[in-house]
């Protein structure tokens, strides 16, 4: 990495705060299940319910209370926590990876077209048309239908439905940076000695565009986070019982006024979630691609 | 973070500071008078008010309202009559004679007799007629010929013009007819499809005459603002002289419970009984409303059904696994006073209710002597075998499947079931499970139509109601012994033999398990002190035709009022101290 890049991602403090956010989740995914040991599945008739059978109040049996099943609302926490970044990364990577190829693609691509009676039209022109099409096609509505159409919601499903409808806008991204390259002296001189088209994308735009991809990368783990806290809140997303912040969300707002906490919870940790990345994200494109706005 | 966690904490300790308002004004002892607006609630909508489709909850409020009945139940359970002066059942239980009040009016203006009547049964009964009970008056006699039709001997199928079994007898006297004696043709009867309508009506079903709705109930309809609300007027020619008290009547449709509550508060609705789980707890636990708090009678039993036809539940031992592994007393725990764990059918409202029957018992070394019979052995240990598959439990949105369904997964668990849960809107919901093969189990829910017996057994447990689509038998439970009894105790008029063959029925189902049982449920339902002469009994739903509104207790205008507790807590979930 370039030390240049390093040094200004130091100086920057809301990167770093992002950073330490982001760190902060993993670790708390990672270990809280392990630390805490209670199972976020399993009722507590014993020390989670009130003589009134609502939640228990975050006490010394439950850090964070219980919910109105009476589980641990900190195991649940920590479980939605490990579901939101995995699905934040799988999603991001899927759609990073579909994003990047078609980009890449539409952006080198110039000129080529077919003849389609008088109209001209580029593989460029093919994809993009159909990324803008993809983009201005109501999201909620299309993982309804796809949701309806699996019968049944998995943590898999809900990963593909995101990465698949999610790397629209990275593609443009990454057009747009292609087309910066494509005609610069290396890329010209390189097709001049003869290289071969993959070669040069492999080896000159794909290194060129990684900066971009990164950023674009990290912010959008923020918003397939927020996407599936979306659906799961919409009673889209994963099936119950499994824990899914979103859900938490669902489940707590009917009784917020007697258990504010079970709002406030998985409430923050979305809110922490999403700042932490798009922080790191925005931290990220300042230290890797400081010319662009 | 941390300091809602602390106010939360402090709030929760010391219960009551949610900032519920009390009640509004105060109950005096005064006579009825006349006059005032009654606002309502509710968070369902209004499908069509004619009273031959209906069937819904709501749909029968609004129905008790508009439409005066034959006859209908008093407040204590027995059925008088009520457009009828009087009525004789014969000695043989075969004819029901009914003489009517003369001078009764319709809503238009114009004499009821007994024409009408013949006419409004002819309507709800007739083949055309999409009314989603016309069993209920299969006793009638000629009802096969005229609803179903005979073929002729050219195999044709042909249609009676008129159901034989309902003759006028003069203007205002009418009898009707039964093929057999049947215990539940008087309780069917008190349901609004046998209510006399206007001439307006006539005598085939059409749509768009239920948005008008003509009757000869205590009120008239005066405007339906489709999906907000439904405001309807007193009927100046109602045949009890003096009724109804008020004047008018604005029900809102589809305001969530949560506005229910703010407006109750505000005075702005004079009625609750759709209340959330919290707002419940802290409206029972608070001194200045509980007189005037009440619980509705347990009308409706809630449970599993398991699918006969299917895997695993096509084996006994695997049902008689899955009743004993459910703790319906852990799962009623959860909403205490409104769930009441049982283990019979018919639910405390209903004749027939036995407190002492000892049905299905919550038991897991029963229930996994039960697996093990089935080949399942399970080890809790070790948590190996049991049934290898996950299976697949539907449920409606709403509360009933969020809490009931986790906490089943939890409990079956424990005997080596793993339960699959999937969630879906009501009308998939019945359409999945009125489905032949096609749900291995699910939320099975039935309230009661009329208070009898024979409503919890015949629509959903006998083999009558199996069929390919559309089955009310969710279970697929075919069972000859209980197909036979209940044939015999529709037809049984002596009470003490009805309801021992009904704890027969009972039995049966507690040995074959086609459902585990199961939890009654019930509602709170809050006036505020001005109210007066609500009455909460077994067989009606939220009625209002005799109340009456104390005008000196009730503020004329709340909305700058004393309410505004509502709104603050609104902004401070935390309420105030």
């Amino acid at each position: 990495m370039d030390p240049r890049a390093l040094h200004r991602f130091r100086k920057n403090r809301g990167a770093l705060i992002g950073a330490g956010i982001v760190v902060f989740l993993v670790v708390f995914a990672l270990l809280a299940p392990l630390v805490f040991g209670q199972d976020p599945l399993t009722s507590d008739f014993v020390h989670g319910q009130s003589p009134l059978a609502m939640p228990m109040p975050p006490s010394a049996y439950h850090l964070l209370g219980t919910d109105g099943l009476y589980r641990d609302e900190l195991a649940r926490l920590a479980h939605g926590a490990r579901l939101s970044l995995e699905i934040g990364f799988a999603a991001s990577a899927i759609s990073l990876v579909i994003g990047a190829l078609v980009g890449i693609v539409a952006g080198y691509s110039e000129g080529r077209a077919w003849a389609l009676g008088p109209l001209r039209i580029t593989l460029d022109d093919l994809l993009m048309r159909f990324v803008d099409i993809g983009l201005s096609f109501p999201f909620l509505l299309l993982v309804m239908a796809i949701g309806a159409a699996l019968d049944r919601t998995t943590v898999g499903t809900i990963l593909l439905v995101l990465g698949l409808t999610g790397w629209l806008g990275t593609a443009r991204v990454v057009r747009a940076k292609t087309i910066q390259i494509r005609d610069l002296d290396y890329i010209l001189a390189s097709r001049a000695l003869g290289q071969r088209t993959w070669v040069i994308l492999v080896r000159h735009i794909l290194p060129n565009v990684a900066g971009i991809l990164i950023i674009v990368g990290t912010i959008s783990i923020a918003q397939m986070i927020l996407a599936e806290s979306v659906l799961s809140y919409l009673n889209l997303g994963v099936a119950p019982p499994t824990a899914t912040w979103g859900r938490m969300l669902l489940e707590g707002q009917s009784g917020y006024m007697a258990a504010p906490w079970l709002l406030v919870a998985p409430g923050a940790a979305i809110l922490l979630a999403v700042l932490g990345f798009n922080l790191l994200g925005e931290g990220m494109r300042d230290a890797l691609d400081p010319k662009e706005p | 973070m941390t300091r809602p966690y602390l106010l939360a904490l402090a709030c929760t300790i010391s219960l009551g500071c949610e900032g519920i308002a009390g009640p509004i004004g105060a109950r005096r002892e005064i006579a009825p008078e006349r006059g005032g607006t009654m606002q309502l609630g509710t968070f369902s909508d209004l499908r069509n008010l004619d009273p031959a489709l209906a069937f819904d909850t709501i749909a029968q409020s609004f129905e008790q309202l508009l439409y005066a009945k034959l006859v209908d139940y008093d407040h204590e359970g027995n059925i008088v009559p009520m457009l009828a002066e009087r009525f004789e059942v014969s000695p043989d239980g075969k004819r029901y004679s009914f003489k009517l009040h003369e001078g009764i009016l319709f809503h238009d203006g114009t004499e009821l007799t007994a024409d009408d009547v013949q006419r409004s049964i002819e309507r709800t009964l007739d083949p055309e007629t999409p009314c989603p009970a016309p069993s209920f008056y299969a006793g009638i006699a000629g009802y096969t010929e005229f609803h179903d039709g005979k073929k002729d001997a050219a195999g044709k199928v042909v249609f009676a013009p008129h159901l034989a079994g309902v003759v006028v007898d003069g203007r205002y006297a009418l009898h009707i007819d039964l093929a057999a004696p049947d215990a539940t043709f008087l309780p069917a009867a008190t349901l609004p499809f046998l209510a006399p309508l206007c001439k307006s009506a006539g005598r085939k079903y059409a749509r768009e005459w239920g948005n008008k709705a003509c009757g000869a109930g205590p009120f008239r309809l005066l405007d339906w603002q489709s999906a907000r609300e439904v405001t309807l007027v007193r009927h100046e020619g109602y045949f009890r002289p003096g009724q109804p008290y008020l004047d008018k009547i604005r029900w809102f449709l589809l305001m969530p419970a949560l506005s229910q509550r703010f407006k109750f508060e505000r005075g702005e609705l004079d009625h609750i009984s759709e209340l959330t789980i919290p707002d419940l707890v802290s409206y029972r636990a608070d001194p200045r409303w509980k007189p005037f708090g009440q619980w509705e009678p347990a009308k409706a039993v809630q449970g599993v059904f398991l699918n006969n036809e299917m895997e695993p539940f096509d084996n006994v031992e695997v049902r008689r696994a899955f009743a004993a592994a459910v703790d319906w007393e852990q799962i009623a725990s959860t909403r205490p006073e409104q769930f009441i764990a049982t283990s019979q059918m018919v639910p405390p409202a209903v004749p027939g209710h036995d407190p002492s029957f000892q049905g299905q018992k919550h038991d897991v070394a029963a229930a996994l002597e039960h697996m093990k019979n089935a080949g399942l052995a399970f080890d809790p240990v070790t948590r190996t075998g049991g049934y290898p598959l996950p299976v697949r439990y539907v449920g409606p949105d709403g509360a009933a499947t969020e809490i009931v369904a986790p906490l089943l997964q939890q409990q079956l668990s424990k005997i080596g079931i793993r339960i699959e849960i999937k969630q879906l809107s009501w009308p998939s919901f019945l359409a999945q499970t009125e489905q032949r093969k096609t749900v291995q189990l699910g939320y099975g829910g039935w309230s009661m139509d009329f208070p009898d017996p024979s409503d919890f057994f015949e629509p959903i447990l006998s083999s009558d109601n199996i069929q390919d689509e559309e089955s009310q038998n969710a279970a697929f439970f075919s069972n000859l012994e209980l197909d036979a009894l209940l044939k015999k105790a529709h037809n049984e008029i002596d009470v003490g033999a009805r309801s021992a063959m009904y704890r027969r029925c009972e039995e049966i189902v507690r040995d074959q398990a086609p459902w585990a049982i199961g939890m009654d449920q019930r509602s709170f339902e809050l006036v505020q002190p001005y109210v007066h002469g609500y009455v909460v009994d077994k067989a009606h739903v939220v009625d209002v035709r005799e109340v009456w509104l104390d005008s000196k207790e009730r503020p004329r205008s709340s909305f700058f009022g004393r309410r505004s507790e509502g709104m603050l807590a609104l902004i401070r979930p935390w309420g105030k101290r």
